[in-house]
């Protein structure tokens, strides 16, 4: 005879889904074992065999009286928290004095509705769905591997006690947790029971009660057949797995006598209806429509155009910091700044300001120095327009002046410094530093003068710190002007820049290293770009001037050809 | 601290009468450019050096009436310990009017400075130290005297800033009255045009 096939690994299974857990549908069939199919049993793929012989042995086994074979199997198709009533649920909901919560009162109308409609269709295979108050002992203490004598760990210990939180909780505990906010002295079982996971779940039970023929309805004969799992992100966990084709579990229970121990054996299968091919064609369009509409969404919210400047311009845009001040005599500083754009074939749009003052600020000691921090930010654009093709000249950059001033408890405030920073040629982050000197007057008076009252010499042109505006010459001489040196102003510059040029530089692959370059490249392309519009020009009117003659004339010319 | 208003308004009156030179007439009496700062050096250092030396000058007073306030009468006890606490008080207010009033060129609080100065400092000063019954220490006629010539300093620079002042703001003003006769004339003229026109 063949060796029976049992399936021992109890191991639990996870797995993904991202269809709604409401189309799961699971198979459990439940059969005894008796002597005579143990010896005689083979794979559940060939039933066939065992139906010849059961019929084989049907007469003995009635005519010595033995129990039908309606308690012996049983199948069932069970849907995700399916309410299935045991005999002792039955039991106990007929009976009006042990409905105490809603779910009781619910479930006893249920009852009484199967029984007047003839009874539950499942004898011993029965549910305990999410809403149910029921708790698994076994869950708490269970081992690790599937070794016998293996003793739970610490963790595994302090792990049992994680309690699942449920995702509609309802029911008495709600109200009796609700009562009281803070615990100021928790009790170890407070601990215990309070202490949940954050991933909510919901469990189903797949029960049996196996008791004896006739003495169903009680408590110690219920099994466990499986437990499912499944949280919001679809993960589904099943212990023990589905049988597929594997051989089937087997539970054994301990009688009264030992004439009265007896064997089961129960398959899992998953019999989720699969969709239709129209079902899944349609979920892809909807899915491929909701896609496209979100990135219409996102697409008009970007929008299509990119700003475009006219040929031959360049716009600096630049995002200044004006970052600290350090070195100077008093307290209580604040910067004056501005910039200024050359006069030449520079411009700016009239709505910006291209100045500011920054808030006073107390200065601290650093190591020698006294620092004034500002972090003030500053914005402004600029545009260079090259018109002139024939002027070789390298363009100017416009210059940042700065002037840093102190203001005391008297409002009076004392220039303590003058500076200037040429604005940097090549496009991202740096980092500039302005050393500043004042002008200062020989003699006494006039110190005393600016550390008593406040007043000192003030620069009329701020310009003057490098070349004036209203110079003109070829040597500028500062002969007889006298300052003194003060401290250092940080700036931090964020400069971008923006050209048409530079989309044709590279699309020709050209290699230029810095702005200087492509500025000088500005009359290069724009004479080919003159060129090429006057021979598209040219192509045009030609084009326009043959078909324009007459028809007689083009013929002759084919025909002598 | 501001002082209130109806004595802003006093002290800019008695500062007009007496510092303002009514003989003069127009802007040509301007000597000072119109944004030039007024405010006094001289008294500004003095204010400075007063502010240091008050506390010195208010501790020794103190340990001087402490050390002769047995062998002095009864009557001059009592008037020596009130004329210290109304110099003490007198001398905070005037020195922040005096700060005040030069560096942030306001007239009344100027104007308030010179009259604390000249009219109750001084006398005040002048009592403790010529009176003979107070039975004068070394140290005290010596620190009296340093005050007393703080005082006079200050009551003089004072008087010349304040003069030089009330001068300018008189300017000031006047050319703020020809600037809108000039306005007004050449609202004139446009008007002659268009009738001229019509």
């Amino acid at each position: 005879m063949a060796e029976a096939v049992w399936s021992t690994d109890t191991g639990e299974a996870v797995y993904r889904s991202r269809d709604p857990v409401r189309n799961l549908r699971l198979r459990v069939h439940l059969q005894r074992i008796t002597s005579s199919n143990f010896l005689h049993y083979q794979p559940a793929a060939q039933m066939g065999k065992d139906l010849i012989d059961l019929a084989t042995f049907k007469p003995p086994q009635a005519a010595s009286g033995h129990r039908p074979d309606e308690e012996e199997e049983e199948e069932v198709i069970i849907g995700w928290q399916e309410k299935l009533f045991s005999q002792f649920e039955v039991d106990l909901y007929q009976n009006e004095s042990a409905c105490q919560s809603p779910l009781d009162h619910q479930y006893r109308q249920e009852v009484l509705k199967l029984e007047n409609s003839g009874g539950r269709k499942n004898r011993r295979i029965f549910t305990y769905t999410d809403s149910d108050r029921y708790t698994d002992l076994e869950e708490y203490c269970q081992k690790i591997t599937t070794s016998a004598g293996e003793a739970p760990s610490f963790l595994v210990e302090r792990m049992a006690n994680v309690r699942r939180r449920r995702q509609d909780r309802r029911g008495v505990e709600g109200s009796k947790l609700k009562s009281r906010i803070i615990t100021w002295e928790p009790s170890e079982d407070f601990i215990r029971n309070s202490h949940a996971i954050n991933t909510p779940l919901q469990t189903m039970y797949i029960m049996a009660d196996l008791g004896p023929y006739g003495k169903l309805g009680y408590k110690i004969h219920e099994h466990v057949l499986c437990v499912l799992k499944v949280d919001s992100n679809g993960v589904i966990t099943v212990k023990p797995d589905f049988t597929g084709i594997k051989g089937p579990y087997r539970i054994e229970t301990e009688g009264e006598k030992q004439e009265h121990t007896s064997a089961w054996k129960y398959t899992i299968d998953n019999v989720s209806s699969l969709a239709q091919p129209e079902e899944e064609e349609r979920e892809q369009r909807v899915f491929k429509d909701l896609y496209g509409r979100h990135k219409e969404y996102l697409s008009s919210l970007v929008g299509t155009d990119f700003e475009m400047i006219a040929p031959g311009a360049l716009r600096l845009f630049v995002n200044g910091e004006v970052v600290s001040a350090r070195g100077y005599e008093h307290d209580n500083l604040y910067v004056h700044f501005f910039v200024e754009l050359p006069a030449t074939n520079w411009s700016s749009p009239s709505f910006q300001q291209l100045s500011g003052v920054t808030q006073t600020c107390v200065t601290r000691s650093l190591g020698m120095d006294k620092v004034a921090y500002f972090s003030f930010p500053f914005t402004f654009e600029a545009f260079f327009l090259h018109e002139d093709e024939s002027d070789e000249s390298l363009p100017e950059w416009p210059v940042l002046y700065c002037k840093v001033l102190s203001l005391d408890f008297w409002q009076r405030y004392r220039v303590e410094g003058y500076g200037a920073v040429v604005l940097p040629v090549t496009p991202g982050s740096h980092t500039l530093t302005a050393s500043t000197w004042r002008p200062m007057e020989l003699g006494l008076v006039a110190e005393l003068r600016r550390f008593f009252i406040g007043g000192s010499l003030e620069l009329e042109d701020p310009s003057y710190v490098r070349i004036p505006g209203t110079f003109k010459g070829e040597r500028l001489s500062r002969f007889g002007f006298r300052t003194e040196t003060t401290g250092t102003v940080t700036f931090r510059l964020h400069c971008l820049q923006q050209s048409r040029a530079f989309m044709e530089s590279n699309s020709l692959r050209k290699q230029m290293r810095s702005v200087l370059d492509r500025l000088e490249g500005f009359s290069q392309q724009s004479s080919t770009h003159n060129v090429l519009e006057a021979f598209r020009r040219a192509r045009r009117r030609m084009q326009e001037a043959r078909e324009s003659l007459p028809q007689d004339l083009v013929s002759p010319t084919g025909t002598l050809a | 601290m501001e002082l209130p208003d109806p004595v802003r308004q006093r002290l800019s009156n008695l500062s007009l009468t007496m510092f303002g030179d009514s003989s003069r007439t127009g802007p040509e009496s301007s000597e000072a450019a119109d944004n030039e700062m007024v405010s006094s050096l001289p008294l500004q250092m003095s204010l400075y050096f007063n502010s240091y030396f008050f506390p010195l000058w208010w501790v020794s007073c103190i340990v001087m009436l402490h050390l002769k306030y047995s062998v002095l009468p009864d009557y001059y006890k009592f008037i020596v310990i009130t004329v210290v606490i109304l110099i003490t008080l007198i001398e905070a207010i005037r020195l922040y009017l005096g700060c005040m009033g030069n560096l942030q060129e306001k007239v009344p609080e100027l104007a308030g400075f010179w009259l604390l100065s000249l009219l109750l400092q001084l006398p005040l000063l002048l009592f403790l130290l010529l009176n003979e019954g107070l039975k004068n220490l070394p140290l005290e006629k010596a620190i009296h005297s340093i005050f007393t010539v703080f005082l006079t300093f200050q009551v003089i620079s004072a008087f010349l800033t304040l003069k030089k002042m009330v001068n300018q703001l008189a300017a000031r003003f006047h050319l703020q009255d020809f600037d809108q006769l000039s306005a007004s004339s050449a609202t004139g003229r446009r008007a002659r045009q268009s009738s001229e026109e019509l």
